[in-house]
């Protein structure tokens, strides 16, 4: 005999403000049922400010903070989709994007996807904008101008450089933002509990944003990637492919590669077959794209054209792979997916019920995890500039 | 004549259902070969009515939708309707020429479908719904041919966002409802998978996933789908022979 599990506690007693919000429901879709309930609700207790540009400290605690949260959230993407396609109000945006835009030129498939998710990110921020102004909310326009899509808060440099470039990384950072849309709206349903309306219409976003996030999983062809989160974030399950980076380090040239008295090319992740470049060097042709043929701590052999040739070390100086997500990225990554692993739901361990032919890991696809707003500050605050959580 | 043999290994109970594998098994038990049932063939018939064994259904059910037990029910029959499906699907889905990737992307579908119903099943306990009568046939399915498991695999899927996005709000325990956030949005999964592996070369290719048939203009989902518990069921019944009567819709 097993134990119920399941919360017996009745339905909210009725009222007529509850039937009339309930009527709308049921009468209206949409945008309009959102609004409508929000308006029948009256005032929010706790009319939390905005969330602006500078993350907020607390994590939300009234259906509005929820909505501007999310708000956040969804100009992110909107506005990353739009600069990748050409298509951002701010052009300096839509030109950093030039090169990876032409690489997925030639794919209908990839275009038709990532133009399909642009058009339901910036109809969630069109919708929540509505919805937060509706709860008596005032939110503010973001802009391109406001975004640093290489997680680099503003610099340009940040770990997920290769965006701009690289297809693969590309596709890798658009599928960690759709995850953490999908695991950002699930961790702030308790919020919205009391507000029916809001909470379907914050589910209906969800699920939206799990679809993207399956499909762009598929579209990565990475061997072994699911289009369903699995247990755990190493590179493989994930697919993110790391990079390296010196960082802005003294190297010094000689004839085969790169050299450097301190640090360690091992440690700051450097590999085989790596396409690396360098700056900073004296002597141009020193300075550009080469591909790693082998690797010490203290030495890296490169293929080069021009050759490298010897030059004095020298602060100042870095050598970064042409794409791959640095350590402070793989960081953001691993936290995208942490809590993953999880089988454990209402108390129960799912791992042992009959009829689990997926095992451990079967149970952690078939649910996908919350994220804390913490969580969510911490991935997504370098994509913010001037963020400063 | 020994060549003529055969040993048929049954691994699991719903390898029963089939009817490749059953013709299989009287053809093997008929010239004297060997069937070997092993141990997990048991293991999902520990209880009398595990949705998985030969066990058909009750003919007639009573959905109570009062309270979270209710609505965990409702999903609990869907889930039953679900895992069937893709029991036969998996049985039929070299037949029906599905390569490799696919069948894994399949199996794993079914998989989460099969946790999903045990999830729902463990929790309720006691309070649980019986196990349904599902339509073998899977309404006018036709396991032979891909288009048609893709287009009723949609059909579920779709039909069980909807389900859930729809019904979530009535729960009024929040354990409850974030289990039910977790479930959603792997069914989202699927439904996006199942569209893509439907998708065909043409001036929309790559956007069936969350195409405008099910994607709103404000970017929701279940757009056109049945929202109402009642409506969904209605939706359902083709495929399920248990009559189902519901109580206590909520409103």
């Amino acid at each position: 005999m097993q134990t119920p599990h399941v919360s017996h506690s009745s339905n909210i007693p009725g009222s007529d403000r509850l039937l009339t919000r309930r009527e709308a429901i049921t009468d209206a879709a949409g945008v309009g049922s959102s609004v409508i309930a929000a308006l029948a609700l009256g005032s929010v207790p706790l009319a939390l400010g905005l969330l602006s540009r500078t993350a907020a400290a607390q994590a939300p605690t009234s259906v509005r903070a929820v909505l501007e949260f999310a708000y956040l959230l969804e100009n992110l993407e909107a506005e990353f989709y739009k600069a990748v396609l050409g298509e951002s109000a701010t052009a300096a945006q839509n030109t950093s994007f030039n090169t990876v835009r032409t690489a997925i030129s030639t794919s209908a498939e990839t275009l038709g996807t990532l133009r399909q998710i642009a058009k339901h990110e910036i109809a969630h921020v069109a919708f929540l904008k509505a919805a937060i102004t509706a709860l008596g909310g005032a939110p503010v326009t973001y802009t391109g101008a406001e975004f640093d899509f290489t997680g680099g808060n503003g610099t340009g440099t940040g770990p997920f450089a290769a965006v701009r470039t690289d297809p693969v990384i590309l596709l890798a950072l658009a599928q960690v933002l759709e995850d953490t849309g999908v695991r950002a709206y699930k961790g702030q349903v308790d919020t919205l509990m009391g507000d029916k309306a809001t909470l379907t219409a914050a589910l209906r976003i969800h699920s939206v944003e799990a679809r993207h996030a399956a499909r762009i999983r598929r579209l990565r062809n990475v061997t072994d990637l699911k289009p369903w989160i699995t247990s755990s974030s190493t590179a493989t399950t994930t697919g993110i492919p790391a990079g390296a980076t010196t960082g802005s380090v003294s190297l010094s040239a000689t004839a085969t590669g790169y050299a450097r008295a301190t640090g360690s090319f091992v440690t700051d992740g450097f590999a085989v077959g790596q396409q690396i470049t360098a700056s900073g060097f004296t002597n141009s042709a020193n300075n550009g794209s080469s591909v790693v043929s082998a690797v010490t701590a203290t030495a890296l052999s490169v293929t080069k054209n021009p050759v490298t040739a010897t030059e004095a070390a020298a602060a100042a100086r870095v050598v970064v792979t042409v794409t791959g997500v640095s350590a402070a990225g793989i960081a953001v990554v691993t936290r995208a997916y942490s809590g993953e692993q999880n089988t454990t739901h209402n108390g129960i361990d799912m791992v042992g019920l009959g009829a689990n032919t997926g095992g451990t890991g079967g149970v952690s696809e078939a649910f996908d995890e919350p994220l804390t707003y913490d969580d969510v500050i911490f991935i997504i605050k370098d994509f913010v500039i001037g963020s400063t959580p | 004549m020994p060549q003529d043999r055969q040993t048929l290994v049954i691994e699991h109970a719903e390898q029963l259902l089939g009817v490749t594998s059953r013709r299989d098994f009287f053809r093997a038990m008929t010239l004297g070969g060997t069937a070997i049932l092993l141990p997990s063939v048991f293991a999902g018939c520990s209880d009398e009515d595990n949705g998985t064994s030969s066990e058909p259904g009750v003919k007639v059910a009573t959905l109570d939708l009062a309270g979270d037990v209710g609505i965990l029910n409702y999903a609990y029959a869907l889930e039953q309707l679900e895992a069937a499906f893709y029991v036969r699907v998996i049985q039929e889905s070299g037949v029906a020429g599905f390569n490799a990737v696919e069948r894994r992307l399949l199996q794993d579908i079914r998989n989460h479908e099969f946790i999903h119903r045990e999830a729902l099943r463990a929790l309720l306990g006691d309070s649980r719904l019986p196990t349904l009568r599902v339509d073998r046939g899977f309404g006018d399915t036709d396991f032979r041919s891909r288009t048609s498991i893709l287009e009723t695999a949609q059909a579920f899927e779709d039909l069980g966002v909807s389900a859930y996005n729809n019904s979530a709000r009535y729960l009024t325990n929040a354990a409850n409802l974030r289990l039910v956030g977790k479930i959603v949005s792997v069914e989202a999964r699927h439904s996006a998978i199942v569209r893509d592996l439907l998708d065909d070369i043409s001036a929309n290719t790559g956007r069936l996933f969350a195409g405008d048939d099910i994607v709103d203009e404000n970017g929701l989902d279940s757009k056109g789908q049945p929202a109402t518990v009642g409506d969904v069921l209605a939706s359902a019944r083709p495929y399920i022979e248990t009559t189902i009567t519901t109580i206590n819709q909520p409103v």
